[in-house]
């Protein structure tokens, strides 16, 4: 079912996406996600220079050429920012802009230089050539992506000290400087040998993309790497069997659309960083807080001597208009509901007793100790629930009573 | 293909290059003080669907469903990648990249289906036709101009109006984005409407001269006028010019080495870019180090002369100092071999200006010499007295300062131990 | 004669060509609690950074236990302001106390069983172990800065750095804090902090440098922090001086024309 050749390409573009992704975290982690467009827009230059000079296309000489050109523009994005007043962004888009400019005039040079028919295929390098990718291609993607991952395992401490703290880095003597460097060379040379592939601008997006959906998967450095890269392989393997089986489709625009349907759905479903679960809590939260609302309103009937209260007393935030709050409470038992008319059941007084007993403690206790965090303050009315047990209850009460008899 | 910068098609070429990177340089000085530099890169690569879908629904190469096609992808991207950043948590420039390279890599496969035998390569899109502009020509009240100037000419005069109208609320939004939220100013609107504005300029500018220039003219121009201008009017205006002026030298550049405008323009803005880091009058490298490079002679020149002094004196006439308190000299072979130059050099100079004569100041030498020494010792008397520095501390750092006191700081150092011993 | 951990001599910073620290000479011995005291700007969080040889000294120098800086073999334990990172970063809390066994493993080493440990204890010590799986940024300001002391302990260094650790912490972590301290002073560490509750610092401090981009006294809590030396660090006393500071930068960056002698 799939032939030889699809196979090589398979091979290939996993391999490749298992590089970009684990780069791309990193890269993700300091906050220079762009940089990877930067550089690959770069390339150009140093890759017509590399061709005017050596007047072939061998893989060696222009790879060489982009790779020099590639580390110079990391190098000066690095060194605009320090020597000048220039911002971080700015340098980023000028080196860019400029870069990739004198590589167009470069290509314009060739063409009209009259060497024009061999220049055809630095044309190519804007979009990528995925479909007519060789066997010795898709082995150097393999032993990048091995080499790579090799490196970020053994240097994981390294590597995690200078994304989170450089300036602790340096008082533990690990030098950040070294590893920043070595964080640059291998995007650069990740971008160079993906550049054939999949051009310019696409390279860039297996960079950004799969690192930025393996964020809302994950609070953790190791499982960053690792789901980056398993996202990156995977977008390599999807974006291939899309294209292989509709001919006309191009690889490297489908494989980045197949990433881009892995940051979708990541966006939308991961656990606890997800929309779907963000808006989940969200309403869940605001249940619980309409329904202590309720019970407390019914409570402060019952205080008052009134047993029974019809619904229409009950102040809206408590209730909702569509009620559903109300009959979650009847469902698990809290409240009775007689035609119009509600009361606490035993369980639902007990609780409504507790939960405003909790805010009132919660509430004094705030005001009589000046130095508290100040995040506590912040705290919703359901989390103080959740976090002061009984036990914990009694003792501040304990100690607010203490304070005030002394 | 451009016989020359004066012919009138070299004209007509220049002419729709300037407009081009003159409308960019307006917006991009707005860009670049929101450090949102890279907006122009990713609206340039994110417009390329909404071009592919106009052009496919309207069948024809006509600018305006392009235009409005690219429009609305320019506002996706601002938008999506806004609210990425602000509502999933995603870092700014992540949710950038993943916007604009989505719809770019959308954009291909939407060319590779639709657009495949119709003239619509991404190539056109990335390099522009700037050179075919005098091909088609339309009359403007009896000139004929070159159709494709239209578009960049509006584009210029819509950004230069828009700068106008909206200068102080844009102003306001640029430096200090909550204020102008907090004041009832309409800000996400604002925003956006930069936004639009750049996205309309770039696809003005896609026809003439292709995409690359639009971001190299969005972020270099201004990033020239940042390093030169400290006020916001100077900077629009700098950067305008910064963008007409790599214009200019790209279509020289082009004729010269026979290549494309558009790349010319961005490789001179480049080569502009690098001699404002270098030349700019008080932040540039060039004259930074010039400048210290002179102070540090000069220092040296004063030290030389007032060394010299004391020797020849043996005493001081103020009374205040004599010679026994003068700096010891390091001995030679501990000097730096940059510190021997620059002490050599200093000599040298004295001679040549006649301030020192046989190891002696004279004329204007000796009166330098002894406001030195003035100097030195009112710091050292302040620094004791007014500052309780330690006397074995005095003098490194004195010997630094009292270079650095005009006339009026000495005034007052004078008048404040004098009121100190009133 | 006691031995001194930090000795400053003649200590000059400068950032982009202003001084923002002038001359500065002292000395903090060994086993000392020093609180460095000063206004906003007096360059407290800079002269931490000229001791842990991030920035260079435009003058002077600076030794730690008897050798220069450039030479010292010394690790210095280091907590920084809360601000300095980026809280949204994927780590957990056991990672970060992780980070300081990364000086004593070298290279290509993975911390192990017995690093683990050793940051569980040091955790302990700042009473988090509970929170050891969460990520750093679910923690509450004053958490934060217990995971930052406990690196620091991670680290186990005779010389430790703090820079303002008791900003903006509830109850709970200030104490936590002041128990570390106390732990630390007890076994003969040096701890150099900045700190900004004059109310306190008697209570805690037996040394402490009072900053105002000079120094302005420098000695035993009892000596040294006295009504006048503070009106000295806090008073107006000092504007001439850094009207000097800015005069020099002035003439460096070219904007105003120097003195007419060589014209």
């Amino acid at each position: 079912m799939i032939s030889p050749n699809t196979l090589v390409i398979l091979l290939g573009t996993t391999a490749l996406g298992t590089c970009c992704g684990i780069i791309g975290a990193l890269m993700l982690l300091r906050r220079r996600a762009l940089l990877a467009d930067a550089i690959a827009h770069s390339t150009l230059p140093g890759i017509c220079i590399a061709f005017l000079l050596a007047n072939s296309r061998s893989v060696v000489a222009l790879g060489t050429g982009a790779l020099v050109s590639a580390l110079v523009a990391a190098a000066l994005v690095a060194w605009l920012p320090r020597v000048s007043r220039i911002r971080k962004d700015a340098a980023t888009a000028c080196v860019l802009g400029v870069m990739f400019g004198a590589g167009i005039a470069l290509v314009g040079l060739i063409q009209r230089s009259g060497s024009g028919g061999s220049a055809a295929g630095l044309d190519g390098l804007l979009l990528g050539r995925t479909a007519g990718m060789l066997r010795s291609e898709a082995l150097t993607f393999g032993c990048a992506a091995i080499v790579m991952s090799l490196i970020v395992f053994s240097l994981r401490k390294e590597l995690l000290v200078s994304c989170f703290d450089p300036r602790f880095g340096t008082s533990s003597r690990i030098p950040t400087r070294s590893i920043d460097l070595l964080q640059t060379s291998l995007l650069a040379a990740t971008i160079v040998i993906a550049l054939p592939a999949v051009g310019v601008v696409l390279t860039a997006a297996l960079v950004v993309i799969p690192a930025a959906s393996a964020r809302f998967w994950t609070d953790r450095f190791d499982s960053l790497l690792r789901i980056s890269a398993l996202l990156g392989a995977g977008s390599g393997i999807l974006g291939t069997l899309i294209s292989t089986s509709h001919p006309n489709l191009p690889a490297g625009p489908v494989i980045v659309l197949s990433a881009t349907g892995f940051f979708v759905v990541s966006l939308l479903l991961a656990p606890r960083r997800g929309l779907l679960s963000l808006h989940l809590l969200a309403r869940s939260r605001s249940r619980k807080r309409t329904i202590r609302h309720l019970l407390d309103a019914i409570l402060d009937a019952q205080l008052h001597g009134q047993m029974q209260i019809a619904i229409d007393e009950i102040p809206e935030s408590a209730i909702r208009t569509d009620l559903r709050s109300l009959k979650y409470s009847v469902q698990s038992g809290w409240v009775r509901r007689e035609g119009d008319l509600i009361s606490l059941t035993e369980t639902g007084r007990i609780r409504a007793t507790r939960a405003r007993k909790a805010l009132e403690i919660w509430r004094e206790w705030l005001t009589s100790e000046a130095s508290i965090d100040r995040d506590l303050i912040d705290l919703d009315e359901i989390e103080i629930e959740k976090i002061l047990s009984p036990e914990l209850i009694d003792t501040l009460q304990r100690s607010i009573d203490d304070r005030e008899m002394s | 293909m451009i016989d020359s910068i004066l012919s009138p098609v070299g004209w007509q070429i220049l002419s729709v290059a300037a407009c081009a990177a003159g409308a960019c340089g307006i917006l991009g000085a707005q860009l670049v003080l929101r450090r949102k530099a890279m907006m122009g890169d990713a609206i340039a690569h994110g417009v390329l669907p909404g071009l592919v879908i106009g052009f496919v629904l309207s069948g024809s190469r006509d600018l305006l469903p392009m235009m409005v096609g690219a429009l609305v992808a320019a506002i996706v991207v601002s938008t999506v990648a806004e609210w990425l950043r602000d509502r999933a948590g995603v870092d700014a420039g992540a949710a950038l990249g993943v916007v604009f390279t989505s719809l770019f890599a959308f954009g291909i496969i939407l060319v590779e289906i639709f657009a495949r035998d119709v003239d619509l390569d991404p190539g056109c899109v990335l390099y522009g036709m700037v050179e075919l502009a005098p091909i088609h020509q339309v009359d403007w009240f009896g000139l004929s101009l070159p159709r494709s100037l239209t578009p960049v000419l509006g584009a210029f005069v819509i950004n230069i109006f828009a700068s106008l109208l909206f200068w102080k609320e844009w102003k306001l939004c640029a430096f200090d984005p909550e204020l102008a939220r907090a004041s009832r100013l309409p800000f996400r609107k604002l925003e956006q409407g930069l936004l639009v504005l750049v996205a309309i300029t770039s696809v003005a500018c896609f026809e003439a001269v292709g995409s690359i220039l639009v971001i190299a003219m969005l972020a270099v121009p201004a990033t020239i006028a940042h390093l030169l201008c400290n006020r916001m009017s100077t900077m629009v205006i700098v950067s305008t010019l910064a963008g007409i002026l790599s214009a200019v030298l790209g279509t020289i550049g082009a004729e010269r080495f026979n290549t494309g405008v558009p790349g010319m323009m961005a490789s001179s803005s480049g080569l502009l870019l690098m001699g404002a880091i270098l030349l700019a009058p008080s932040r540039g490298l060039i004259p930074a180090t010039a400048r210290r490079l002179f102070w540090a002679l000069r220092v040296e020149m004063e030290d030389i002369l007032a060394e010299s002094y004391l020797l020849s004196e043996g005493t001081d006439e103020t009374g205040d100092i004599d010679a026994s308190e003068s700096r010891e000299a390091l001995p030679p072979a501990l000097l730096t071999f940059s510190s021997r130059l620059l002490r050599s050099s200093a000599g040298v100079l004295l001679g040549v200006r006649g301030y020192l004569r046989d190891g002696v100041p004279v004329g204007r030498g000796k009166r330098i010499a002894r406001a030195l020494l003035k100097k030195r010792g009112l710091w050292r008397r302040f620094a004791a007295e007014r500052l309780g520095l330690a006397s074995d501390h005095l003098d490194e750092p004195a010997h630094r300062i009292e270079h650095h006191l005009d006339d009026e700081f000495t005034r007052r150092i004078e008048s404040g131990l004098d009121s100190e011993e009133s | 004669m006691i031995r001194p951990a930090i000795e400053i001599h003649d200590l000059t910073v400068a950032y982009r060509e202003k001084p923002v620290l002038w001359d500065i000479d002292a000395v903090i011995p060994v086993g000392s609690l020093c609180a460095i005291v000063g206004p906003n700007g007096a360059g407290k969080s800079t002269l931490l950074s000229a001791i842990l040889g991030t920035i260079r000294p435009a003058s002077g120098w600076l030794k730690i236990f008897d050798k220069p800086l450039d030479r010292s073999e010394e690790l210095i334990g280091f907590v920084p302001q809360r601000e300095s990172v980026d809280w949204d970063f994927p780590v957990e809390v056991l990672d970060v106390v992780l980070m300081g066994t990364y000086s004593q493993l070298g290279w290509f080493r993975r911390p192990g069983k017995a690093q683990r440990d050793w940051a569980m204890e040091c955790l302990e010590a700042v009473g988090m172990t509970d929170l050891r799986h969460r990520q750093v940024g679910e923690l509450s300001g004053g958490q934060q800065q217990r995971v930052f002391i406990a690196r620091a302990l991670a680290q186990d260094t005779q010389l430790i750095l703090m820079d303002e650790p008791f900003a903006g912490v509830d109850a709970a972590t200030e104490e936590a804090i002041r128990t570390v301290l106390e732990d630390l002073k007890k076994k003969g560490r040096t701890v150099v902090l900045v700190h900004h509750d004059l109310q306190t610092i008697e209570q805690f401090f037996d040394h402490v440098l009072l900053l105002n981009l000079r120094l302005v006294a420098a000695g035993p809590t009892s000596e040294t922090f006295t009504r006048e030396n503070l009106m000295r660090t806090y008073g107006g006393r000092l504007t001439l001086l850094d009207e000097a500071a800015e005069a020099v930068r002035r003439i460096r960056t070219g904007r105003t024309r120097i003195g007419r002698e060589l014209e």
